[in-house]
Parts: structure tokens; sequence; C-alpha cells
């Protein structure tokens, strides 16, 4: 891997990792297990490993956005997260936070675009 | 035949009970099983979506598992902050002091070891050579034992030695200090290698501390008594701590702060007790200093060095307290002066 790509490399995943927990907050209205959630966010394109999320779900879950059951009816047994209410209230927080974001960064990055078409002309 | 499949199925069952034994053992034991139970779920989940309904093979398995990464590297995920022996913040501090009692254990040792060399009588020098060397070992070893563990605790507690804190105010920055009020490094560092210097003489050559006469033969009356000095070392090396306590916090903070002050003279004041504890019992003087003295240098008892002596002896503590309250004055007045309140 070239230094460049390893430079690019890690600035996209930083880039990325800023949005993990509202990802995945946002897919925990209703139960959902670990690897359905994997699978789920990369159904949508947003690749984020087992190995990250599982210690994520974990992590959310003591801060209290999250609660936990074991379901045993099945073939095999397997951790259902889901939300609680504190983590609803915090998601809708953090949704309007991201729509600023974005819409800040849309001008930042489009005004940067304006400004070079202004100066080639 | 089915003995051979019997054993391949144990051989996978052992390289995922591996894995997932690997990841957490080091894990808290409350979370340890639930772990344990979410990890081999999700290692049968993605088994089930590499090979389908078909029986996993082994290879199937480690392709799996090196999905999920190194087991140490998980396991780093799942615990909640790094652990660190000594933390990067004071890991400088750390070598830094490292630096210093080294170098004057190493300085002390030695100069005691040519000193001794030097006052006995007989011997082989080659045994003053390795006894050289066994103190510098030793001595070297138990000050990085020492330094490492206080580290080391400090670390596990997460003590701060300064206050950096996420509410940190612009008026709570401390204004620029004047030359005079900071305090270049040298200073406390000498301070240092100074009283490590002192103790080891203590401990390990007290009987140089005293009048040596270099001659046929080379004496020396020691103006402790040693069987008194080794029951209160204990102490001294207290006061001797202390001091390099002092001189640590000095370090740290660079210029003369209320802090310093404070710390200065709260460990003073305890050296200075300690010291009236320890000298107020006369027995520490060697009762037959005068007697050694002018035996040696033929004088005939002459009574003005017995009362050199008492008066010595007396105002000992005397002047080992002005000492420490000129001290105190002085870091007063500079930190009130020219310090910074922090």
């Amino acid at each position: 891997m070239s230094e460049r790509d390893e430079l690019l490399g890690g600035l996209i995943l930083e880039l990325r990792r800023g949005t993990i927990v509202l990802s995945v907050l946002s897919q925990m209205e209703n139960p959902m297990y670990g690897y359905a959630l994997v699978q789920n966010l990369s159904d949508k394109k947003i690749t984020v490993e087992a190995n990250t999320l599982y210690p994520l779900l974990r992590r959310l879950e003591k801060q209290g956005l999250l609660k936990s059951e074991w379901e045993t009816s099945g073939t095999k047994p397997r951790k259902y997260y889901v939300r609680t209410q504190l983590g609803a209230e915090v998601y809708q927080e953090l949704k309007k936070h991201w729509e600023n974001i974005v819409d800040s960064m849309n001008k930042l990055l489009n005004g940067e675009v304006e400004m070079n078409e202004t100066i080639e002309k | 035949m089915k003995q051979s499949k019997s054993n391949n199925e144990v051989d996978k069952n052992d390289i995922i009970a591996r894995y997932v034994y690997a990841v957490t053992k080091d894990l808290p034991a409350n979370s340890r099983n639930d772990i344990e139970e979410e990890l081999k779920t999700l290692i049968y989940d993605m088994l089930e979506e590499h090979v389908g309904d078909k029986e996993p093979a082994k290879k199937d398995i480690e392709l799996v598992l090196k999905e999920l990464g190194h087991p140490r590297e998980l396991s780093e995920k799942y615990m909640d902050h790094k652990k660190y022996l000594i933390g990067p913040q004071y890991f400088h501090l750390y070598i830094m002091v490292l630096k210093i009692v080294i170098f004057a254990v190493v300085l002390g040792m030695t100069i005691a070891s040519i000193v001794e060399g030097f006052t006995a009588n007989q011997g082989n020098p080659w045994n003053y050579f390795a006894h050289w060397i066994g103190g510098l070992i030793s001595g070297i070893s138990s000050a990085c034992v020492w330094v490492t563990f206080i580290f080391a605790f400090i670390e596990y507690r997460g003590i701060k030695l300064d206050e950096i804190t996420d509410d940190w105010i612009i008026n709570e920055l401390p204004e620029v200090p004047s030359k005079k009020a900071s305090i270049p490094k040298g200073v406390p560092i000498s301070g240092i290698i100074f009283t490590i210097f002192v103790a080891i003489l203590f401990t390990f050559a007290p009987q140089l501390m005293g009048v040596i006469r270099i001659g046929e033969i080379t004496t020396t009356i020691p103006v402790f008594n040693l069987v008194v000095l080794e029951k209160v070392l204990p102490l001294f090396l207290i006061c001797f701590g202390l001091g390099i306590l002092r001189e640590i916090i000095k370090l740290i903070e660079g210029r003369y702060t209320t802090r310093v002050a404070v710390a200065t003279i709260s460990l003073d004041i305890i050296s200075l007790i300690l010291t009236i504890i320890i000298f107020s019992r006369h027995e520490i003087w060697n009762p037959n200093f005068v007697a050694q003295i002018t035996s040696l240098y033929g004088f005939g008892a002459d009574i003005s060095i017995q009362s050199i002596w008492n008066n010595f002896t007396n105002f000992f503590v005397g002047v080992f307290a002005l000492a420490f309250f000129i001290d105190s004055i002085d870091t007063l007045y500079r930190s009130y002066r020219y310090g910074v309140s922090k």
C-alpha cells in the first residue's frame, strides 16, 4: 500500500468512525441481534465490521442507550439489542445535529467549487 | 473413517473455543460469560454466511476467525480503556526521574567506594572493584524498582500530578512568570543527586563521616555512634526521601508557585521534626569522639575540644532548624514576590 493510500485510508476511516453510533442507533428501533445489524448496515452500504460493532453495542448498552435480551427459543441462542427510551431521545437529537452538519458541510464544500469557478473565469 | 471425522470435529470446535478463550480471558469476570456466548454465536453466524447449509471446513473457520481479527485486538476493543503500566502522560517524567536517580546512585556509590578504598588499610584491590560493581548493580536495580513502582502506582490510581481538566478557563491560566520565578532545572536535579549521595553515604559508609587522617595507617573517627545510627537509619532515609520529593515537586512545577511553597514548607517541617527526634537523643553521637581525637593527634585532654564538641552536638539541631527556616522563608518569599498563584 502506497503512503498516499495509507494516509487516505486512515482519513476515510476517521470520517466513517464518527457516523457509526448514529447509524447503529437509527436501526435499533426494533430488536435486532448483532450479526443481523452488520448485514443490515452493509446492505445499506455502511460497512461496519463485526469486531467493531459488537463491542460498540455493548458500550451503548452500558451508556443506557440500548438494552439487551438473550433469545434462547431458536436453534441458536441470540442476544437481541433494542433502543431504550433514552436511546430514542438521544437518537433524535443526534439526527438533528447530523442534519445541521450535513447542511453546513454542503455549503462549505460547494462554496469552494463556486470560488474555483470564479477564479477560473 | 468415523474415527478421523470425529477428531476433525473436535479440532474445529477446539479452534473456536481457543479463539474465544483468547479474547475473553483478560476481560472482567462479570461480562466474560456473556461475551463468550455472543462471540460463539457470531462465529457460527459468520460461518453460516460463508458456507451456507453445508458443514464448515477447518479453512472456513480459519477464514472467519481471521476476519474477526487477532484475539488480543478484539479483546482490547471490549475493554473500557487501554491499560498501561506507566501512561503516556507521565512517561517522560518517569524517564527523567529514572535518569537522575540512576546517575546519582552511580555517582554516590562510586565516590563511596573510592573513599573506602583509600581509607582501608589492607585488602585486595580487586575486592573493592567487585564491591563497587556489586554495589552499582544492586543500587541501580533498587532505584529502578522503586521509581517504577511509584509511577506505576500513580498510573493505577489515576493520580494527576498537574491538573488538566476539560473545563479549563482562560482566566485561570497563570500569568507568564518572570524569569526570577522560574526554577532552573539544575537546582532540583543537583538537589536530588546530592541527597541521594548523602543517603548512600549514611547507609553504606557512615564511618566516613568524621575525621579522616590519611597516613601509614589511615584512621577514621566517625562523628556518629555507628550502632545507634544503624537503628535510626530508617528515619534518616525518610528524611532524605522527603527531601527528594520536595525537589521533584520543584522539578514538575518548574517555577515558584504557591503549591511549591506549601509543599516545601510542609516537607521541611516534617523533616525538621524527624531530625529533632533523631538528634535529641545524645546517643547518636560517637561517645568516644573526643577521646579518639585527642589520642590520635596527641593533644593533652583539652577541655576546649570537649566543650567545642558538646556545643556542636547541642547546637546541631539548632543549626538544622535554622537552615530549614531560611529555606522556607526563601521559598515563600520567591513564591510571593515572583510567583504564580496556583
